[in-house]
């Protein structure tokens, strides 16, 4: 059975399929049980799990990711969530350093089936400390695996694939995709692997690679393009770590172009390490033009409404983008 | 977004070009593909279109300034746009972080080493490498003359060149480019070369405006009266017939009646010097020396380049100097100031079989004449009808500097020359 239903849904929907599944399974986070999360994902999840399998912690980032670190290690498979990814940093040890590492200290006798669930991106009026786009972190730290859905389908099947890895998965949220709609499977085995990335659209004129809150930004510049004779292919590697880096580099070797978009600070930044898989890879003979980023700029996100949009690349500046990198 | 406007580089050997005259002012919008200026390179004037659509924000630099290719000479814009400062204010204000547009890109434009090596993308490169091209010989359609995939494709089978307003209409009307031969440079195909409805209005082209701009100045300022007077050509013919092989043999290039009748011309204007003068306000400029423009038409249009200081030449001088200009000016290969400074036009329509015309001043000559086909009529002489070589000569004359009496005496002249070529060797 397909059903529209929301990105926070579909989320809701994967774990409450998981926990169905494998009894392992739980969920535990700052107000998750009663209030149902901070964004209301896991709402009516203690009604039907009980607070033993959804659990309220203290408001102590460190304190949750240790247990659930320790929890993985002895045979759980715990869910975390982080309230806002601002609060990763809190989380930094046990997650880098223990979670991270287990696996590979204790030769591969350990295993840590954790999955890290937090809310990123600005666009909510949340200020400097609670809108960051870390995801690059994350991916810096060999034994993580880092996943940032786009889309309701991907949301779930994704999330599905990461409670069942062995490994510690950061799933990033994006706080203002939650409440969009799409398609979803309520096939209990739907599950989209892990590094397998998807062309959301298809073109021939150039490649545009995003994945999270900028993807649906990026198809609606594709769209409008497409009607103007531009053909654009929009690809969503979808995980970051492990990166589907076929994909990619198979869409760039058929365009010759490519144009990067994530909402993250552009220094340091994935698209940085997309740009570099590019020009090493077979792609590099094909390059018809000099890769474009465009990311957020180099600054805390602003709270004032207007200065915090224009600070994360915008529809227009993605169209001109494009153009610029065509010539046109 | 901010689009340089630059100067183009029109050719292998374009070192510079002239800005004629921009064609809109700063603040203006400009469409895609509308004439935003006026180029001028040491042989052609040539159009420049918008790229895109816009406001011109700025005029980097003016009419008549003469600037190396590649330069930029103007930004298009959104309105709001800031137009780049200059490389040296953007050193000394990197230190300043604001969040603004301009901040990506001050950011982005960094004092780079300037390197003579070709500017080509990766794939561009690739394939010049497997199909053996050498990239010095292609020239880049890229942003800072970038050399792209398509340029070396275009380099191994010519691309069709059109402007996008051309291009835009083809596109509507499904008309195939590749049928078409363009007008412009390297066969770019304007608007005007597409075949649309049959009768269609047609832009004039630059040749055509200044020589429109010309001929009304001319007609419409100067009151002019036409001498007409008839010539024997006997002895011009067998002088040519006589010099031909001589002239042939030290020039490589054939005497025509049109040399002999430039030669007789300029040795009649040093003895007429008020038919080689010119106005210039309430006094006559009489020339010591004579600058000597032919009137040549090509499909284009019409040019009269000058021969300078003709009155200085020996005759087989003249008809080297003659030959060569109008070689040419058929290539299209005069510089500007060729084409200024005469004293006196010559305009030639005998080749047509023309018989007799009223020519309009090349102004600021005060005179011109006309010269038509030799044709052979029949005329009595001394009572006896006799057929003989004829021509016509037509001397337009600007009443406002020369009366008939100087005009006539300057037509008996060069009547006396031509009928007796001999005399020219008196001096």
């Amino acid at each position: 059975m397909i059903k529209e239903m929301t990105y926070k849904d579909a989320i809701n929907l994967a774990m409450c399929e998981e926990m169905r599944r494998d009894e392992d399974v739980f969920l535990m986070g700052e107000d998750v049980g009663i209030y149902g999360g901070a964004f209301g994902v896991s709402v009516g999840m203690i009604e039907e799990f009980g607070e033993e399998r959804v659990r309220d912690t203290p408001i102590s980032e460190a304190i949750i990711t240790g247990a659930a670190a320790g929890a993985a290690v002895t045979g759980m498979r715990p869910i975390v969530e982080i309230m806002f990814m601002d609060f990763t940093t809190l989380a930094m040890d046990s997650l880098v350093n223990q979670a991270a590492k287990m696996r590979y200290m204790f030769g591969g006798k350990a295993k840590v089936p954790m999955t890290l669930r937090c809310a990123g991106g600005s666009g909510t009026g949340a200020a400097a400390q609670h809108s960051q786009s870390l995801e690059a972190w994350f991916c810096h730290i060999p034994g993580l695996k880092v996943i940032v859905p786009g889309t309701p389908k991907d949301a779930k099947g994704l999330l599905k694939a990461a409670i069942r890895d062995d490994n510690p998965v950061v799933f990033v949220e994006q706080k203002t995709l939650y409440k969009e709609k799409g398609l979803v499977s309520f096939d209990d085995d739907f599950i989209i692997p892990l590094g397998v990335g998807e062309i959301k659209k298809e073109g021939i004129d150039v490649t545009v690679i995003t994945y999270g809150r900028m993807l649906p930004r990026v198809l609606k510049v594709a769209e409008e393009l497409e009607s103007e004779g531009i053909s654009v292919e929009v690809v969503d590697p979808r995980t970051l770590v492990p990166l589907d880096k076929e994909i990619i580099i198979n869409s760039v070797v058929k365009t010759g172009r490519a144009v990067l978009v994530n909402e993250a600070c552009k220094t340091g930044g994935y698209l940085g390490e997309i740009a570099s898989v590019i020009m090493e890879s077979e792609a590099f003979d094909y390059l018809d033009a000099p890769i474009l980023r465009l990311a957020g700029l180099d600054v805390p996100i602003p709270y004032n409404p207007e200065l915090e949009k224009a600070v994360v690349p915008s529809e227009e500046q993605i169209r001109t983008g494009i153009l610029n990198v065509l010539n046109r | 977004m901010v689009i340089e406007v630059i100067m183009p580089k029109a050719g292998m050997d374009m070192q510079e070009g002239q800005i004629v005259k921009w064609m809109k002012n700063e603040g203006d919008y400009v469409k895609q593909g509308e004439i935003l200026l006026e180029i001028t390179t040491d042989k052609v004037n040539m159009e420049i279109e918008a790229e895109a659509s816009g406001y011109l924000l700025k005029k980097l630099k003016h009419d008549g300034d003469t600037v190396p290719v590649i330069t930029t000479i103007g930004y298009l814009g959104d309105k709001d746009d800031k137009v780049p400062e200059s490389e040296v204010e953007i050193l000394n204000d990197k230190k300043e972080v604001e969040i603004s547009k301009s901040y990506t890109a001050i950011n982005e434009k960094e004092n780079y080493i300037k390197t003579d090596k070709i500017r080509a993308t990766p794939a561009a490169r690739k394939i010049a490498r497997d199909s053996s091209i050498d990239l010095s010989d292609v020239r880049g359609s890229g942003p800072k003359g970038r050399i792209q995939k398509i340029d070396v494709e275009n380099h191994k089978m010519p691309e069709i060149k059109s402007t996008p307003l051309a291009k835009r209409i083809a596109n509507d009307k499904g008309i195939d480019l590749s049928a078409i031969g363009g007008s412009g440079y390297d066969g770019k195909i304007f608007k005007e070369d597409l075949p649309l409805d049959a009768s269609k209005s047609i832009p004039m082209s630059n040749m055509r405006k200044i020589i429109a701009k010309r001929m009304t100045e001319s007609y419409f300022t100067a009151p002019t009266f036409t001498l007409d007077l008839d010539v024997d050509m006997t002895k011009s013919i067998s002088f040519k017939n006589e010099i031909m092989d001589y002239i042939m043999k030290e020039t490589g290039k054939k005497v025509t009646i049109t040399d002999i009748v430039l030669y007789a011309t300029t040795k009649s204007l040093m003895k007429h010097p008020y038919v080689n003068a010119r106005l210039d306000g309430e006094n006559i400029i009489i020339h010591d020396y004579v600058n000597l423009a032919l009137a040549i038409g090509l499909d284009e249009g019409l040019l009269t380049p000058v021969i300078r200081n003709a009155h200085m030449m020996t005759f087989k001088e003249l008809v080297l100097a003659a030959k060569d200009i109008q070689e040419r000016t058929k290539s299209m290969r005069l510089s500007p100031d060729e084409l200024q400074g005469s004293t006196f036009t010559v305009s030639n329509l005998g080749m047509y079989g023309i018989t007799k015309f009223n020519p309009i001043i090349n102004q600021p000559n005060s005179a011109i004449l006309g010269v038509n086909a030799i044709q052979e009529r029949v005329v009595s002489e001394n009572g006896e009808i006799k057929i003989k070589p004829m021509m016509t000569l037509c001397l337009t004359l600007d009443h406002r500097v020369i009366d008939g009496v100087i005009g006539s005496k300057f037509l008996q002249e060069l009547k006396c020359y031509l009928e007796n070529p001999a005399i020219m060797l008196l001096g």
